[in-house]
This record gives C-alpha cells, structure tokens and sequence, in this order.
C-alpha cells in the first residue's frame, strides 16, 4: 500500500485539498494509525454483520408528512448562504460546462 | 449546589430561581475566562427564563420536575434560535432551526439552558484543543486538559458554573473528561436517549448523557431526557426504566474486572487507585470474578476503523450549499473544496481521509468489514460474560490528566486515552465513571458497564458507592 500515491484520490474523495506543507505530517500520522489497526488482520472472525440495536424493538413511525411551520421555514432559509430575492438557494450550477446538443 | 439543593431553594423559597442563575452567571462572568469551558453563555435568556419561573412559582403554577435548574448543552446539541458550531469552524455562523429532542425535552422540564459548551472539533478529540473557539483548561489544574470531547461540559460541572451538563459519548467523550474532571459521567444503552438534533459524529455509537457533581444529579437529568423519540428510528421503543436510586445491598454482586484492563497500557498508581474502589464494593459483600476476555485488546482497533468511517460519511453534509461558513469557489467542487479545506481542522481531516480509506474500494473489506464483524464478535462476548457476572468494573482512563499540548501532536498516544472507554460504544451498552480517589490531587475514574438495559441498575451501584 502506498499511501503518499493515495493521497491525492482521498483527499478528492473527502472534498478538500492538501496544502504541500502539511502532506508530510499526515501521512505519518495516518501510516502510524492504520499500523495500529492493522492488528484486525490477524483476527480470526467469522464474517458477520453488525447488530445495530442493543435492545430489541422496532422504532419505526408512520410515514407521514409533518410540515414546517412558518418560523421553521424561515429559520432555514436565513441560514442559506446565499439566496435569489424569491427565497430560492442560490449556489453554482453543478454543471460548469455547456451541454451540447 | 447540587439538583437537589437548589430544588430545597426554591421550596423552601429561600432563593429565586433569578438568585440563582445570577450567581451562576456571575462565576461565569469571574472565572470562565481563564478555563474556557463555554463558547457562549445565553444570559440574557436565563435571566428572562429565570423571571418567568419565578412568576409561575409565584401564581402557584405546576412546574417541570427541574424547573429552575440552569443546566448546560454541549456545542453539538441544537438549541434554536442559537448558534450551534460543534467546536467547528465551517458551523461557527449556523443558527439552529429546531431544538434537538433533549433541548426539548429540558425545555418542558423548566430546565434553563445557560449557555452552549466548548468541545473538539465534531466531538473528534479526547483532550478539547481540537475546538476551533479555543481549548478548554482542566479547573482542578489549569496546566492540563479536561478530556474530551465533552471537555467544555465537563469543567463546567467541576467548576462548579453549573450543577449539571449534557455531553456526547461516542468512544468515551462523557465518561473520560468526567474522569479526568473527578465528575460523574454516564452513557446511556445505546437507543436509550434520542440523538435528534445531535450533530452526528458516528451514528452507530453516539449516545448523548449527563455530568453532574453526583449520581443523583445525573439520574434526574436522564429521567427527563431520555425515553423513545419517533423522531429518532434507532430510539428504542420502550423506554430504559429508571425507578428512584435505591442504593441497595451490593451483598452477592458479581463484579467482572477484565484481566485486559490491568496490563501494560494503565498507569500502575492509578490501577491501585481503581482496585482500591472495586475492593470497597467487595468488602460489602460483592464477589470479583476476573474476567478474561482478550478480544478487548482489539477493541480500540475496531473503534478506529468504523468510528472515521461512519465520521466521513456523516461530515459529507458540510458542502457549502445550505448552511454554514462558505469560502471563495468559481465553481460547485471548487467551492465545495474550500470551504472543507478551511472549515475543517486537522483532526477532522486525518478522521475524515482516514474513513474514506477503510471505505474505499480496494481496502473496504480488509478493513471496514473485516472490523464491522470484530465489533460484532465483541458485542456478543461481552453479552456471554454477563452470564456470569452482574456488571464489569475497572479503570475509566488508563492516566489520569496529562499536560496541556502533551499529546497534541501524537494522534496515536491520545487515541490511546480511550482504550478502556471505546468497549462500551461498540457493545452499545451503558457505562458510568464515578470518581473514586485521586493521584496529587488529579482525579481518578472508576468505570462500571453493565448489559444493555442495565442502565438503572450501574446508577444505583455508582450511587452506593457516593454514599460511603
């Protein structure tokens, strides 16, 4: 496993850059913990999933609409980072390049 | 004073709910400067709060069963209308839109929210230096750290600014700063206290408890907060029971002490310390059974494998769009990009990069399912051992406080804080630490777990021991 080829694709993954000065540091700290971690390996463990729920029960509601109040809606919109004058969430286009024809 | 102590206040009507908040909010206002434990104190609200109790009070009105009681919220808790940051920098203008299920329930009780607490990042620490709002210092030596990530809670409770706080505990971020604090701390079953409106860290193990000076104090916050939530599916459908604390014969009890809990990782001073408190238990007729269960060894393994895996997950909703901090981008990735790179701090990035990895194609199998499956193996080795035994007992923290910045730049040696407490989120059980002695004043933690459901019954048995 290299990680420092890694990198890069992980960081794309994860959504935020990797400034050149901090590279150094965060691979031996991630190379530290998953040398840690490697130690599962060696476990011999049958192949299982996870049993989510300490306690048995079923929490499950109806599925039904409960809407927002006004004040809910309003709360919720003054947090948009940026908005059109109708209330809308305004943001970049999640296509930046033209479709062709 | 203790929950007790104010309530006796006000019946008594030797003090008004507004007295007491003021003299909460004036040793805030004194001596929170030079600790840190809060972002932000809501003090024209408690006083407003305050007034309105007291009118109440005054026209004879019925009220909640901690009516007038300030208490504090960790930063990762919404309260509306307030801003709620999770000690992070890409949350630090968010104002929360709804109040989470514990605020809310809190709320109804009259509790009196007096101010949010200080945290690491995304509750991603185990020492409070990782907060973007600064660290938070330890009251008792204010050259080392509270623990963490409930740090700010914590300290807020030792230094007495308040009588009781919520925290989160998702690897032991209740239960270690309680320790290293000389508080009372306790996670609850998991399930057993709704997590809506609690920023999610890893969602399979996050529990929200109190802290308190005592277990009494602890137990009454629990009564009022916990209970199924249908807003919350991994709530459980009935309730945890919590009946008033007995503090019953511990005559016969079977306490378990994992032989795995007294080995090479534990401080040897602070091991005799915690042996010292289990005997007490022992000399009032309680039996101890070692316990030998080896898979413990891995568990801290387990836990930091799927613990920044579901952290990774959870933190993908920070994308610049509806909410929060938002940097320069002239396109969507470019800002989304940015904002990520600058709103988060290093911890949460090494977490985050390191969830992506176990995830990936290529590693997710070794590594994620590989660990998915040892948690599983766990979960039901620690239910045969209660076969045998009534509860487990042992060391919260293998040290007890160490020095501001010791560990800061070894994320290896300060994961390694949590190696005791990390059992009982990926169990899912409950667990409690109580205070039980001290090394040159800084305190020590005993830690008791018992099987799912249990949670009345290791209240009662920290209750027994407060009363010795």
């Amino acid at each position: 496993m290299n990680l420092n080829k890694q990198l890069d694709t992980l960081a794309e993954l994860a959504g935020f850059n990797i400034a050149d000065s901090e590279r150094e540091q965060l691979l031996k700290d991630m190379e530290s913990i998953l040398g840690y971690v490697e130690q599962l390996q060696d476990m011999e463990v049958e192949s299982k999933p996870f049993v989510r729920d300490a306690i048995k029960g079923d929490s499950h509601r109806d599925d039904l609409v409960d809407p927002a109040s006004e004040s809910e809606r309003q709360a919720v919109l003054d947090n948009f980072p940026a908005k059109t004058s109708d209330d809308l969430l305004e943001a970049h286009g999640v296509l930046d390049h033209k479709l062709s024809k | 004073m203790t929950i007790k102590d104010i309530l006796k206040h006000y019946e008594e009507g030797s003090m008004t709910t507004r007295q007491v908040v003021d003299g909460y909010l004036e040793k805030i206002g004194n001596e929170d400067t030079d600790i840190g434990a809060f972002v932000e104190v809501f003090e024209a609200d408690a006083r407003l709060q305050a007034d309105e109790i007291d009118a109440r009070r005054e026209r004879g009105e019925d009220l909640g069963p901690l009516a007038g009681v300030p208490i504090a919220i960790k930063d990762n808790m919404l309260v509306m209308g307030k801003v709620a940051s999770g000690g992070s920098r890409i949350l630090e203008n968010y104002n929360a839109t709804y109040n989470s299920t514990v605020v809310e329930r809190l709320k109804s009780a009259d509790a009196i929210i007096i101010g949010r607490t200080n945290m690491d990042e995304f509750a991603s620490g185990s020492s409070t230096e990782t907060s973007h709002f600064g660290i938070t210092k330890n009251p008792i030596d204010k050259t080392r750290v509270p623990g963490g990530s409930s740090g700010g809670s914590a300290a807020a409770v030792a230094a007495g600014f308040v009588p009781v706080a919520l925290g989160s505990d998702t690897g032991g971020s209740i239960r270690q700063p309680a320790s290293l604090c000389g508080v009372v701390g306790f996670k609850p079953t998991y399930g057993a206290v709704s997590r809506f409106g609690l920023m999610a860290m890893a969602s399979s193990f996050d529990q929200i408890g109190p802290m308190a000076m005592n277990v009494d104090d602890a137990a009454a916050v629990l009564r009022v907060i916990g209970g199924h939530d249908p807003q919350d599916s991994t709530s459980h459908s009935e309730d945890v029971a919590l009946p008033e604390l007995a503090s019953d014969s511990v005559k016969g009890l079977k306490i378990g002490v994992p032989k795995q809990f007294f080995n090479e990782n534990i401080d040897p001073v602070l091991a005799s310390v915690v042996k010292e408190a289990i005997d007490k238990y022992v000399a009032a007729g309680a039996e101890i059974i070692e316990v030998d269960l080896p898979i413990l060894e891995s568990a801290l393994a387990m836990y930091y494998v799927i613990m920044p895996a579901e952290l990774s997950s959870n933190l993908n909703r920070y994308d610049a769009l509806q909410y929060g901090r938002v940097s320069a981008g002239e396109t969507i990735n470019a800002q989304v990009k940015a904002t990520r790179t600058e709103g988060f701090g290093n911890e949460i990035k090494r977490r985050v990069l390191l969830g992506t990895f176990v995830l990936s194609a290529g590693y997710v199998d070794a590594y994620y399912k590989k660990a998915v499956s040892a948690r599983q193996e766990l979960r039901e080795k620690i239910e045969e051992s209660f076969a045998d035994v009534d509860v487990l007992m042992g060391p919260t923290t293998p040290t007890v406080a160490w020095k501001l910045g010791e560990k800061f730049d070894d994320p290896l040696t300060m994961y390694l804080a949590d190696i005791y407490t990390v059992i009982a989120n990926l169990a899912g059980i409950p667990a409690l630490s109580i205070p039980c002695g001290d090394i040159e004043g800084l305190p020590v933690g005993l830690q008791l777990m018992g099987p799912a459901g249990s949670d009345a019954k290791l209240l009662d048995l920290g209750h027994w021991y407060e009363q010795l």
